[in-house]
């Protein structure tokens, strides 16, 4: 296990001193050694500028996500069970569901009229190169956001009521590719092989291409409820999580998604207007990696800051989780190292990034669908 | 924070060192230890024997013909009958010339600990580090603690003994600073940043080195020297025992060796951190309890002009437990 460097090592000593109690504290550092640790940053980082490469590899090369090790007796780190995937296949398909073979069972009377299927698309990190495939690259996580009532027993037939006007909603919105109820059940809303207008403004990447404005580059699966329900924590029922494990294993083996690829909402969404992270915040917090069979993403430091100059304001980090928080911090610190190595101040550095973010051909072809999330929480 | 599962049942630290095993818990008001001495005699066996010893509470175990009887009530028995204690490790690793180790020190742990409550209650064990050079001789020894505590249900991890001690006593520095452990096998020594192990190793010259040499000089057994140096020793003024002087001899013999391996294997390490300030240095283990040690050890690192500027060289709040405590914290840091 490596140390962090100085920079790095100075705000990770400022964070765990802001915890009290000595095994949290500790807890906390352990896990940030095997976030810095676990990753061969300062190796990517040499690595970029020997081959005189920008920002981008540099910042890349962390991006695949962090496993937490037992710091007491570091060993190589094992493989991420998320990214053994099992064989899956039809099992029955009816005009109003498809069922698989790991239980998923897919309802399709809510499915949005197709209208012609669209390349996914990509650009290299080294070129700049645009790239188109058939397949999509990745998945964002959303939350619905939508007003609900108590799950229990005695609200069944109001919940089933605004499962329904939901997915007509969202089916009318193109709004995701597919949703799940707060019953667990699986509604594809919009095909595959079209984009849906989930993603919004947004930057995302992972070792070799990054994304933009990503409604034609991921799929977008919501779960229906609100980020933070009544008790300030997600609202999204085991049913859900468990459907949505389901689903993730159909997508990720069928179109050979990365566990890097799968991310909240909250983690791509940017506003172009202030060169702000977060415009969206769902599933800023309490996105249940481990139960839907990622690792946890949330600490991968944020792309639209390290590729792009995008900042970050106390409203985001206020409700963003603490491995969140952690990740845009780390973007920072990032931007910052790669600005020193540039022998140039952050603010000139980050003007690079952002006239760069500016300059990308997407931005003047995609028109914004950013309020989408927004709108869906009053169907 | 609870520092319990939801059936009541703790994580573990235990401390498996040459001399004692230390085992710790949470409790309302901090800690909680027990520690037996990693030791055994065999007596032979009889059922008068036998009985004695149930009727003492004695912990034994009859095998054949023999009685073994394992932990702290070993060095009574031992003075008693005029023998040797047995011990299942030597120099911080298990015992390879003793065919009773393993069932020893099995029983000893699960006497210590006894089964866990469930699969998932953590134990986190001391492992020592390898000596400078020397690497393989750890894995073994790891492997066969890790096996016998999964036997007994726990989700077993091992934690580097100087790092435990470095968990259990320099939370206040943000756990970056030298944790030294001073056993009776071993001297382990670790140095953290940020709770990260930058560098680890032992020295294999410690408390038994002491008693088995200055024993060999006054003609008396080594147990009987530990039980002096335990005692009745303490450095400085003029020593008027023999067996006093002679400890001391070998006391400044094995700290001029430790200054000297940490003086060598820092100033030899390219990859030590920029650490912006000077950090503290921890002793503990029991050869380190001695009155006067921790100033006798801070004169030889400073005359060794020590490549790492230390801002303090103290000694653990409990030099017996701080690595069980130190085990116990990082098992705690993870739930």
């Amino acid at each position: 296990m490596k140390v962090p460097s100085r920079a790095l090592a100075e705000w990770v000593e400022w964070r765990a001193g802001r915890i009290d109690s000595p095994v949290e504290r500790l807890g906390y550092l352990r896990r940030s050694a095997a976030f810095w640790g676990g990753r061969p940053f300062r190796k990517a980082l040499m690595d970029a500028r020997a081959q005189r490469l920008s920002a981008f590899l540099g910042f890349v090369l962390l991006l695949p996500a962090p496993m937490i090790t037992d710091g007491a007796s570091p060993r190589n780190q094992p493989v991420a069970p998320a990214d053994l995937l099992p064989r899956l296949w039809q099992v029955e398909s009816a005009s109003d569901h498809e069922l698989y073979s790991n239980g998923l069972r897919i309802e399709k009377r809510f499915t949005a009229r197709t209208q012609g299927a669209r390349p996914f698309q990509r650009w290299r990190i080294d070129t700049g190169a645009r790239e188109e495939s058939t397949e999509p690259h990745g998945i964002v996580f959303h939350m619905t956001e939508s007003d609900s009532i108590d799950y229990n027993e005695d609200n069944n037939k109001q919940l089933r009521r605004l499962s329904s006007g939901q997915m007509g909603f969202v089916r009318g919105e193109r709004a995701y590719h597919f949703v799940i109820d707060r019953f667990g059940r699986v509604f594809r809303t919009v095909p595959e092989n079209e984009p849906a207008n989930h993603a919004g403004n947004s930057v995302w990447a992972d070792d070799k291409y990054f994304y933009v404005n990503m409604n034609h580059s991921f799929i977008g699966v919501a779960f229906d409820g609100q980020t933070r329900g009544s008790d300030g924590k997600p609202t999204a029922t085991e049913a859900q999580v468990q459907s949505a494990r389901l689903l993730t294993q159909l997508l990720r083996t069928r179109y050979r998604i990365r566990a890097v690829n799968c991310v909240p909402h909250a983690q791509i969404s940017v506003n172009p207007s202030n060169m702000g992270v977060g415009w969206h915040v769902d599933w800023a917090s309490g996105f249940p990696f481990e139960a839907v069979g990622l690792p946890k993403n949330y600490l991968t430091p944020l792309p639209a800051i390290t590729l792009f100059g995008f900042r970050f304001d106390d409203s985001y980090a206020n409700v963003a989780s603490e491995e969140l928080q952690d990740a845009i911090s780390a973007g920072e610190t990032v931007l910052r190292q790669e600005a020193t190595s540039r022998n140039l101040s952050t603010a000139a550095y980050r003007r690079i990034l952002i006239n760069r973010y500016r300059a990308l051909p997407e931005l003047k072809r995609q028109p914004d669908f950013s309020a989408v999330s927004a709108r869906t929480s009053n169907p | 924070m609870t520092f319990r599962y939801s059936d009541g049942s703790t994580p573990v630290g235990l401390d498996v060192g040459t001399s004692r095993i230390v085992a710790a818990w949470p409790s309302e008001t901090g800690y909680i230890y027990r520690s037996e001495l990693n030791s055994f005699v065999t007596l032979p066996g009889s059922k008068f024997t036998e009985n004695v010893l149930r009727k003492e509470n004695v912990p034994h175990t009859v095998r054949g013909a023999e009685i073994f009887v394992q932990g702290n009530e070993s060095e009574r028995f031992a003075d008693l009958l005029g023998g040797e204690i047995r011990r299942p490790m030597h120099k911080g690793f298990l015992n390879p010339n003793e065919p009773e180790s393993h069932t020893m020190i099995q029983e000893l742990i699960a006497n210590l600990v006894g089964p866990a409550k469930h699969a998932r209650q953590k134990l986190f064990y001391s492992v020592p580090a390898a000596p400078p050079g020397a690497a393989d001789t750890l894995t073994f020894h790891d492997a066969t603690l890790k096996n016998m505590l999964s036997d007994l249900g726990y989700d077993a991890r091992g934690v580097s003994e100087g790092l435990a001690v470095v968990y259990s006593e320099l939370e206040g520095a943000n756990y970056t600073g030298i944790g030294v452990s001073l056993g009776g096998g071993l001297c382990n020594v670790c140095m953290s940043y940020l709770a990260v192990p930058v560098i680890s190793f032992s020295v294999p010259k410690a408390g038994d080195y002491i008693d088995s040499s200055a024993a060999t000089v006054t003609n008396e057994l080594a147990n009987r020297v530990r039980l002096i140096k335990e005692n009745s020793f303490e450095f400085g003024g003029l020593q008027q025992e023999k067996a006093h002087q002679v400890i001391t001899v070998y006391y400044d013999d094995l700290i001029a060796t430790l200054v000297g391996a940490m003086k060598d294997v820092f100033t030899q390490t390219k990859s030590l951190p920029r650490l912006g300030r000077p950090i503290p240095l921890v002793l503990s283990g029991g050869s380190a309890m001695p009155p006067g040690f921790k100033n006798r050890f801070e004169e030889a690192l400073r005359s060794a002009e020590f490549p790492v500027p230390i801002s303090e060289v103290r000694l653990a709040e409990n030099p017996l437990t701080a690595t069980a405590k130190g085990a116990l914290i990082a098992a705690l840091s993870e739930l």
